[in-house]
This record gives C-alpha cells, sequence and structure tokens, in this order.
C-alpha cells in the first residue's frame, strides 16, 4: 500500500516536471518527408492583349483593358489578397529617348469592381478616372481584405497614356502585368 | 477608346498555382499549407510539387519561374518581373514553360539548393506562375498575368530559429466613416517572419457590455525585428467606452495575447495605450503545476495516513514474531 503511494508521487511528480514550455523553438531537422497539401487556390483572368489606338504628342491616349477577374477558391476563415498592376516603358524603333514614353506617363484606374462574389471587403485600387495612378511604381489594383470563405471580384481597368511632346511617331508597345501572391 | 472583343469573352478562363506538398513537421502550421515555408542548413537541397491549373477552354502557355520578394513596411512585396535576388537564385523548377491543355492540370517541381556557404538568415521569394498575351498587329499592349506562392526561407545550420512576437501597444482610433478601430503595435521579437492574424473581443464595457470577438485585417507581414499595426475595424454601433480590449494574435504556430483598457475618440487618433501581456507563466502549464503539487500532497497524506493506521494494529511491524 505504501508502495503504491509512493508510486503514485513519483508519477505526479513526473508530470509536474514534465511542463510545456511557451511554444517557441522547434528542434526538428527532417524537411525532406512532406504530406499533400489539400488547399484550394487563387485564380486570375487569362489575360488579352490591348488595343490603345493612338494619339499625337502631347495628346493622352485611354483606353480599357478588358475585364479581370481573380477568384479566390482558398476557403479561409479570414481571407485577403491584393492584384498589383505594375508597366513596362512604351517603346517603338531603339527605344532611344525620343521613341520612349516612360511608365510613368502610364496611368492606371480599376474603375469599381463590375462584379463581386463572397464575402469581403472588396478595395478597388483607383474607383475613378481622377484617381487614377501613374505605373511609375507598382500599384494597388484590387484588394479585397476581411474576406470569409470563397470570394471573387471583376473589374474592367482603364490606361491613360500621356504621349510626351517630344515622341516621335511609331507603334509603341509595352507590357502592362497584373500580380497577385495571396 | 478601344477594347479588344476577346478580353470580354468568358471563354477566356482562369489558371492558377498551387502548393501540393509541405514538410510533416509543418502540418499544424496553416502557413505552410499555403507558402513554401522552411528552414534549411546550408548546403541542403529540397523540392516541392505545385499544381498548375487551366479552367479555359483553350491550351494555355505557361511560365514558371522564381523571382525576388521582400518584406518593407509591414508587407510581403515582390519584385517586378523576373528581377532574382539570393533566394531565388538557388531556386530552379523543373518545367520552366509548359503547355497546359484545355481544363487541364500538370505539376511542376520546384528545387531549392541552398549553397554550403551562405550566411544565416530569413530570404523571401515568390514562385510564379504566369501566362503572356503578346502585343500584334492590332494590340500595341501585350498583358501579362501571374500568380505565385510565396518563399520564406530560413538558412542556418541547427534547428529552426525561434518566431515569436510581443502586443506592445493598443491605440483607438475612429475611421473616417465613424467606425471604431484598434490600431495595434506589434514587434516582431523572433527570427522568422510572421503573418499576423487574430482577434479582438471587449469587456467590461458600458452597461457591462461585451463585443466580439472581431477579425484583425489580414495582410501585415513583419520581418524579424520589424514593428508595424495590425488593425481591428469595429462596428459602428459599438460605444466609445472605456473598454477592456483583449487582443489575440497569431501566425502559424505562435500564439499571444494581450490585454489594454481603451475608449474610443470620436474623430482620429486617440491615445496609444502600453498592452499588458497577462502572467509571464502561460495558464497551462501553471495550473498542470499547481494540480501536480496538490496531488503529490494528497499522495503523501495518504501514504502518512496508512502508516499511522498500521501503527495502531501492529507497534513494530517490521519485528518478526517468533513466539
Amino acid at each position: 500500500m505504501r508502495r503504491i503511494g509512493l508510486a503514485m508521487a513519483g508519477a505526479v511528480s513526473a508530470l509536474v516536471l514534465a511542463v510545456p514550455h511557451a511554444a517557441v523553438a522547434d528542434t526538428t531537422g527532417g524537411t525532406t518527408v512532406t504530406f499533400t497539401v489539400a488547399a484550394g487556390a487563387l485564380s486570375i483572368t487569362v489575360p488579352a492583349p490591348v488595343n490603345l489606338g493612338s494619339g499625337s504628342p502631347g495628346a493622352t491616349i485611354s483606353g480599357q483593358m478588358g475585364l479581370v477577374n481573380v477568384t479566390d477558391a482558398r476557403a479561409m476563415l479570414v481571407a485577403t489578397w491584393t492584384a498589383t498592376v505594375s508597366s513596362t516603358d512604351f517603346t517603338t524603333g531603339g527605344a532611344s529617348a525620343a521613341e520612349t514614353i516612360p511608365k510613368a506617363d502610364v496611368s492606371y484606374w480599376s474603375g469599381p469592381a463590375t462584379v463581386t462574389t463572397g464575402v469581403g471587403v472588396f478595395t478597388p485600387g483607383q474607383v475613378t478616372a481622377a484617381a487614377a495612378q501613374s505605373l511609375s511604381i507598382p500599384r494597388t489594383a484590387f484588394s479585397l481584405s476581411a474576406g470569409v470563405g470563397n470570394n471573387s471580384a471583376t473589374w474592367n481597368p482603364t490606361l491613360v497614356v500621356a504621349v510626351p511632346a517630344a515622341a516621335v511617331g511609331g507603334l509603341y508597345t509595352g507590357t502592362v502585368t497584373h500580380s497577385v501572391a495571396p | 477608346m478601344s477594347r479588344h472583343a476577346s478580353a470580354d469573352d468568358p471563354q477566356r478562363g482562369r489558371f492558377e498555382i498551387r502548393l501540393l506538398e509541405a514538410p510533416v513537421d509543418r502540418r499544424d502550421d496553416p502557413r505552410a499549407h499555403t507558402y513554401i515555408v522552411d528552414h534549411l542548413a546550408p548546403g541542403t537541397v529540397i523540392r516541392r510539387r505545385v499544381e498548375l491549373n487551366n479552367t479555359s477552354d483553350r491550351p494555355l502557355h505557361t511560365e514558371i519561374y522564381p523571382a525576388a520578394a521582400e518584406i518593407h513596411g509591414g508587407t510581403f512585396g515582390f519584385a517586378a518581373g523576373r528581377t532574382a535576388n539570393e533566394l531565388s537564385s538557388w531556386m530552379s523548377v523543373d518545367r520552366p514553360s509548359l503547355d497546359l491543355p484545355p481544363r487541364g492540370k500538370a505539376q511542376v517541381r520546384a528545387m531549392i539548393d541552398v549553397p554550403r556557404r551562405v550566411q544565416a538568415g530569413e530570404r523571401y521569394a515568390v514562385l510564379w506562375a504566369q501566362v503572356v498575351a503578346q502585343a500584334d498587329g492590332s494590340h500595341n499592349v501585350a498583358v501579362v498575368h501571374r500568380v505565385g506562392i510565396r518563399v520564406y526561407l530560413d538558412v542556418g545550420p541547427g534547428g529552426e530559429p525561434p518566431s515569436d512576437f510581443r502586443i506592445e501597444a493598443m491605440t483607438p482610433e475612429r475611421a473616417d466613416d465613424g467606425r471604431p478601430v484598434v490600431a495595434a503595435r506589434v514587434h516582431n521579437t523572433g527570427r522568422r517572419a510572421i503573418d499576423m492574424n487574430g482577434t479582438l473581443t471587449l469587456s467590461d464595457g458600458p452597461g457591462s457590455l461585451r463585443a466580439g470577438p472581431f477579425q484583425a485585417t489580414p495582410g501585415t507581414t513583419l520581418a524579424p525585428g520589424d514593428t508595424g499595426p495590425v488593425t481591428i475595424t469595429l462596428d459602428r454601433l459599438i460605444p466609445a467606452g472605456p473598454w477592456k480590449a483583449h487582443l489575440t494574435l497569431n501566425s502559424g504556430r505562435v500564439r499571444r495575447s494581450a490585454t489594454a483598457t481603451i475608449t474610443f475618440p470620436a474623430h482620429g487618433a486617440g491615445r496609444a495605450v502600453k498592452a499588458d501581456p497577462g502572467p509571464d507563466v502561460p495558464l497551462l502549464p501553471m495550473a498542470l503545476v499547481t494540480l501536480g503539487l496538490l496531488a503529490l500532497l494528497l499522495a503523501v497524506l495518504a501514504v502518512r495516513q496508512r502508516r499511522r493506521r498500521k501503527g495502531t494494529a501492529q507497534t513494530e511491524p517490521d519485528v518478526l514474531d517468533l513466539r
């Protein structure tokens, strides 16, 4: 009886000593064994090229890019994503200074969402033409915050090019990129 | 003004990239299910499978490549185009370009080959899947769409460095639309980047009201050593206070809480209130210790009780009676 009592005391002491630490360092090293992840993904529409039309030096050319849709099928309890837009310079011929429209002269405005699905705070990057931002640096095209579950947003952005007065005639081409890495 | 006809074509469809596998020892870390998160010793090579999915009715020529990213101003930001950094230069894919069939999927294997001589520390990159719509005779703007998987890779000898953070203060504010907002100041005290999520609960309010939980606005990423804000926007109907605000934030497996007494201002931002992290010793281990000590005490008393009982029946139980 005494032995059982002492054994109980021993077991209890072991429990007391096995107190878990504050969850910080994890000393396992093996990263070659993996398990299959079942999470969904975020998708974006297949792009289509844009015809911005023509304009004279000093003029402003504006054109819509067509519908862009981001669909978030990750089914997250708290979802967020941000679509970023960036541009290259627009060039013609040999891309010299007179044959270049710098990307700072290219502006983008997303406009409001044309369609949204799901729950969340959908924020257009630039709701109106007056809010258009120069693509001298990447800008937010559209974002979702405080989403709950699957969601999607569609918008039809507009590109505005202010043709420099010194630009020479020609077919100028450039690339505009929409990126999402939620 | 002109618009390309097929830009509105519903058959255009979508494409996506998805992480297919994660290390077994990170099964309980939700970040590892969507990002490539790892800690590797120099000279290690790992491979991770990703899946590309084309939901359109046409074959899709896709390019997959790693590119630079960094954490700046509380945000995970990526560089333009194929800008490289150290981590992206260690990464490669087995199929840098492929043609996805209509409504088809394909698997790509990404490899991270960490050189033997590298400085310890965490680096960031994105593994992109991109589709290019080329400019042609009638379209002068090429459009590129890309979706990516973030990579958070920590390099160094030995085990995983700690992830930890501290909620330093809470500032009650009033947004322009009249909604009360709590702006928490969080300091990353660990050695790995953290992606903040969490909830805020209000208690002991006017008329003994309680409110919440309210979700923190996600999207704040803090590099080691960074301090940044995490905001929680509340309902417009919440009275100004004073309130006891209890904030619990987490990133992956690390969870921390703090409380502060706040009153929402009528406009703008109020004064920051230092957050109280609560008792230093976490609750569960403390409870275990107390229970353990109690059990030990009971066991000792039980032993003593039994000894006393035996003593009344036999004065010297260890001595043999040879009569």
